[in-house]
């Protein structure tokens, strides 16, 4: 179990080695990523084994598709589109909720997440809600997609993405306090 | 005060969970493109058919051309100095025995097996029983093509002569010819033409390894100590180049090398590839110490960071949750091990640097730390 990856190449110098079919590249290019990008996998599907499956599948649609990289954004960025684009295909298989705009949500005051709070606990947090919010918070407030990328992406209206955004934020909203609550009574 | 969603982005960001291991296996062996694999390299491979599509058959033979009118041009040259030739080839084979050994136990074990499963290379085990020992890439004919031009064995035939073994190249399949330019590869049996050409030598020729233009690459140039940087030149396979970190350790020989800079300083790694030496500087800023115990005895109670003025870093301390502990800035940062006016636990804690330089970030560097208590 090591926390240091000690092979930092560049993400320039590693695109380059791949397609120079540099087989170790490859695998620099792995040992760089594949965490962040299973935290990515398993922010949109909760079970471990099923994440690692679209972990996998992700990886061979890098190396199968990396000559399209452009070197334009940056390296990560484009592996994580692809990796967040694979989660799509998997999600789109089941079933997805979506509730219309007529609920209208109350905003509350934004609560400050702990300090003790850490990425484990908002995930497990992330993981209680339902699938669409949980994918459209995915997709804008992380990955940074528009309302209307995400439209695209899941087949929804730009406003119904809008809609699930707002809930999926205000349900994540109460669990974050209830969390920071739980904290406070548990460190006093 | 941060938006709510900057806050789960912020936390996701540095959410990097263990990976198993197994995966990579998994991943591996459903890759299309291996290098050192005739075979698979060329049936596959999108940017190898790219390749057959745009040179088509004429331009294979200008390549095949190409490298035949080099081989007969470096022969010429052997003939004149084949002594010494002679005397270094054997050497030249053994180590690049070492090297492909290394590189295929970094590669995978899986890859090796497929490697000996596929139809060509356990044909070119029938044409030459030493492949076993030497590795497949010394029985291929196989020709790079690049800024580098590396020709490697390409005279199979003649190499096994001289190593006094019979050759009956005209009953087994042709060996497969693998050109390489920058990102393709492919798979061409060899023309009986060209072959024909290869058989007329009539004077030994060895194995050649020439090599136009190598570059030294490494994996960071610069950062803080502990600093692990890995070396690797641009050429594949058989290479044998001798890595020196400058830094006073005995220096390296292979197709890689690392290396863990300890200490803050400006160092000049130099690599040797048959006589040509290169070189790369690194410059470690400054040091992060691997381990500090604030238990109040005095001795290492405190973390401090080293650096150099020249540059300026944030690093932020977080714990195996991810949680954040410390953000240290300035020129002058420490962390006493408290977090909150508590004392953080013992353990390993992960670091991050983000260094600027003139406004302009320079790198991003992940370590750990152990806290001692």
């Amino acid at each position: 179990m090591s926390l240091q990856r000690p092979l930092e190449m560049t993400d320039e110098q590693i695109h380059e080695a791949i397609l120079r079919e540099d087989a170790s590249a490859q695998r620099l290019l792995y040992d760089k990523f594949a965490r962040k990008m299973f935290g990515v996998c398993l922010r949109y599907i909760k079970q471990r084994e099923e994440a690692e499956d679209l972990l996998q599948e992700g990886f061979i649609k890098v190396f199968q598709k990396i000559s399209s990289y452009k070197a334009e954004g940056s390296l990560e960025g484009w592996i994580r589109r692809v990796m967040v684009n694979t989660a799509l295909d998997h999600i789109r298989q089941q079933k997805m909720l979506w509730t219309d705009l007529s609920d209208i949500i109350e905003e509350g005051d934004e609560p400050v997440i702990g300090h003790e709070i850490g990425a484990a606990e908002l995930m497990a947090e992330l993981q209680k809600l339902p699938i669409g919010y949980k994918t459209v918070f995915n997709l804008y407030a992380i990955e940074g997609y528009t309302h209307k990328e995400i439209g695209i992406l899941l087949g929804i209206s730009e406003g119904t993405s809008k809609s699930q955004y707002s809930r999926a934020r205000n349900q994540l909203m109460i669990l974050v306090q209830e969390l920071n609550k739980e904290n406070s009574y548990t460190t006093k | 005060m941060s938006r709510f969603e900057d806050q789960f982005k912020n936390a996701f960001d540095h959410f990097e969970p263990e990976v198993d291991p197994k995966l990579w296996q998994q991943i591996s062996q459903q890759l299309p493109s291996v290098p050192q694999n005739p075979g698979v390299s060329g049936s596959a491979g999108t940017a190898g058919k790219g390749l057959v599509a745009q040179l088509g058959i004429k331009g294979i033979a200008a390549l095949l051309t190409v490298a035949t009118l080099t081989i007969l041009g470096v022969n010429y040259l052997i003939q004149k100095d084949e002594k010494a030739v002679e005397k270094n080839s054997p050497a030249l084979l053994n180590e690049s025995t070492l090297s492909s050994d290394n590189s295929s136990s970094f590669a995978l074990p899986s890859e090796q097996e497929k490697v000996q499963n596929e139809p060509v290379a356990s044909s070119s085990q029938e044409i030459n029983p030493s492949s076993e020992k030497t590795g497949n890439t010394s029985s291929e004919n196989k020709i790079k093509l690049d800024q580098k031009i590396t020709i490697e064995n390409a005279l199979t035939g003649d190499f096994n002569k001289e190593k006094g073994e019979s050759t009956p190249r005209n009953d087994s399949p042709a060996p497969a010819l693998v050109v390489k330019s920058n990102s393709v590869s492919v798979t061409k049996p060899v023309s009986s033409n060209s072959e024909g050409e290869f058989n007329n030598q009539t004077q030994p020729v060895a194995p050649i390894q020439k090599t136009v233009k190598p570059v030294l690459i490494l994996s960071t140039k610069g950062g803080f100590a502990p600093l692990t940087v890995t070396a690797l030149t641009n050429q594949e396979g058989n290479v044998n180049a001798v890595f020196d970190f400058g830094d006073g350790k005995s220096s390296m020989v292979g197709s890689t090398a690392n290396n863990t800079f300890e200490e803050p300083g400006n160092y000049t790694v130099t690599c040797e590839i048959n006589g040509i030496t290169i070189e790369e500087k690194v410059t470690v800023f400054g040091k992060v110490p691997s381990a500090f115990s604030p238990n109040g005895d005095g001795i290492n109670d405190v973390l401090t960071i080293t650096k150099d003025a020249s540059i300026t870093i944030e690093i932020r301390i977080f714990n195996r949750n991810g949680k954040l502990m410390f953000i240290g800035k300035g020129n002058n940062i420490s962390w006493d091990g408290t977090f909150e006016g508590r004392n953080a636990d013992a353990g390993t804690y992960m670091y991050n640097i983000f260094a600027t330089s003139d406004g302009e970030a320079t790198f991003k560097q992940k370590g750990t730390i152990n806290l001692f208590r």
